[in-house]
């Protein structure tokens, strides 16, 4: 698992990335396709998560669609139009952050 | 395993008591630990849900609230703290400048220091407060901390600012500033934080410099003021001593010299004018039995010119008139909202060179 300083920076891009693959999704099912994909690698906290989700409700990025399940209520979280942009940026943004730390760590290529 | 009604019944009413009030991240929360409990291998519910709140940890709830709703106002405030940051920036950096500029005598000074400081009172505090009230934890002292300290810095700022302009009510804002400070936000400050906090050497050592500020602040303010005071004094009574000289060479003269006398008699009238609307000033500084050294720092206060035609026996007009007759025009403008001490300077430096012209 790396360290929750390394896995901050990237969480936004991270969940951004996940909502554009799949149309919606709710929060502990991105915690678990993160562990799946990463096997175990990167473990996403809930206490980094949810504020981050509501976050980006608030800024506009994302829009939930509240389900309910008995008792429960399940809440899918979407990117919206202006949201789908703004993860494209995010990623390419990554792209372009990854490749600059290879040159500056000297990396071998992926 | 399945959760029954009852269960998740249970957690919401758990998360309740933890201290989640936000609905919406309750709704999160319970699905997501409802979700963890599923997956337990455990058999009974009770153990399930155990493991799951020992991986949680006793803390992680609220902050995980707190965490969302300060997120939540910084992004719905965000032109709040755009304005924060660039009124921030724009006061220190106008203060910065205006102190300078006022150090070095160059021309912009006010204005530069002006603008800082509206900056800082109108926009920077305010906004300071507002943000934190809005993302401080919850609690009445930490709001009341806020408003003290934000209305501490208003006083301060306004009365320095108001100093530098030699406007009325200076040093009262000044020391309101100051008493705020010590006997508002210290004891506030003192009870909650020995309520609660964790660190008490550090909350000590705050108070300790709180007190030292304030101390420093009320020092530097009344020695600086004592020091204007006083060579303010000085040079007023340098004036006055001079044209007292001159006046007395100029008796002294009209004594001697039967030719001049008329003329010299028609200049010792006119000063004598303006003297008596230097006694008028003064009056209305210091009340009664005062005189001109004695005028302390009230000097700095800016009077309406209309005061020397209070009753009637002097006027600007005809101080005008006196200067004119020994040949020296006065620009109104030139003496309009003077601080009186300077305008006291100002008249006393008339008669000498009303006095000089005549010898």
């Amino acid at each position: 698992m790396y360290s929750n300083d390394l896995i901050r920076g990237t969480l936004r891009t991270i969940i951004l990335k996940l909502l554009s693959e799949q149309d919606s999704m709710y929060g502990y099912e991105m915690t678990q396709l993160v562990r799946e994909r990463t096997k175990d690698k990167i473990v996403i906290t809930e206490g980094a998560l949810y504020p981050l989700l509501h976050q980006l409700e608030a800024e506009g990025v994302v829009t939930t669609e509240s389900v309910s399940i008995g008792k429960r209520v399940r809440k899918y979280y979407k990117l919206t139009k202006p949201g789908k942009k703004v993860a494209r940026e995010k990623v390419s943004e990554f792209d372009e952050f990854l490749h600059t730390m290879q040159i500056l760590l000297d990396l071998k290529p992926i | 395993m399945e959760l029954s009604e009852e269960q998740i019944v249970f957690i919401r009413n758990d998360l309740q008591q933890r201290g989640i009030v936000d609905p919406d991240l309750g709704d999160d929360l319970l699905d997501h630990l409802c979700c963890m409990v599923e997956v337990r291998p455990e058999t009974s519910f009770d153990d399930a849900y155990r493991e799951v709140m020992k991986a949680f940890g006793e803390h992680e709830f609220v902050s995980i609230q707190r965490e969302t709703e300060q997120l939540i106002v910084l992004t719905k405030n965000k032109t709040m703290t755009t304005t924060l940051r660039i009124s921030g920036i724009g006061a220190a950096f106008f203060l910065l400048v205006g102190s300078l500029f006022k150090v070095m005598h160059w021309p912009g000074a006010g204005a530069s220091f002006i603008l800082g400081a509206f900056l800082l009172v109108v926009l920077f505090l305010p906004i300071t407060f507002i943000m934190r009230y809005k993302t401080a934890d919850t609690g009445n002292r930490s709001m009341l901390l806020n408003i003290i300290g934000a209305a501490c810095g208003i006083f301060l700022a306004g009365g320095i600012t108001f100093k530098m302009f030699h406007w009325p009510m200076a040093n009262i804002m000044y020391y309101t500033g100051i008493a705020l400070m010590l006997f508002g936000y210290v004891p506030v400050y003192v009870i909650s934080v020995y309520k609660n906090s964790l660190n008490k050497v550090n909350a000590f050592s705050t108070v300790i410099l709180i007190i030292a500020v304030s101390g420093i602040l009320f020092l530097a303010n009344n020695a600086n003021s004592e020091r204007v005071n006083q060579e303010y004094r000085n040079s007023l009574m340098t004036e006055q001593q001079q044209a007292l000289a001159l006046q007395q060479r100029v008796q002294q003269i009209a004594k001697q010299d039967s030719v001049r006398k008329t003329q010299m008699e028609q200049v010792l009238q006119n000063v004598a004018l303006i003297r008596s609307a230097e006694e008028k000033i003064v009056l209305a500084l210091e009340g009664p039995g005062a005189t001109i050294p004695s005028v302390g720092n009230m000097g700095n206060r800016s009077i309406p010119l209309e005061i020397l035609s209070k009753d009637g026996t002097t006027s600007f007009t005809a101080v005008t008139q006196a200067a004119a007759n020994s040949g020296i025009t006065l620009k109104e403008e030139e003496w309009m909202g003077l601080p009186s001490g300077i305008l006291l300077q100002k008249l006393a430096q008339l008669r000498t060179e009303m006095l000089l012209k005549s010898i």
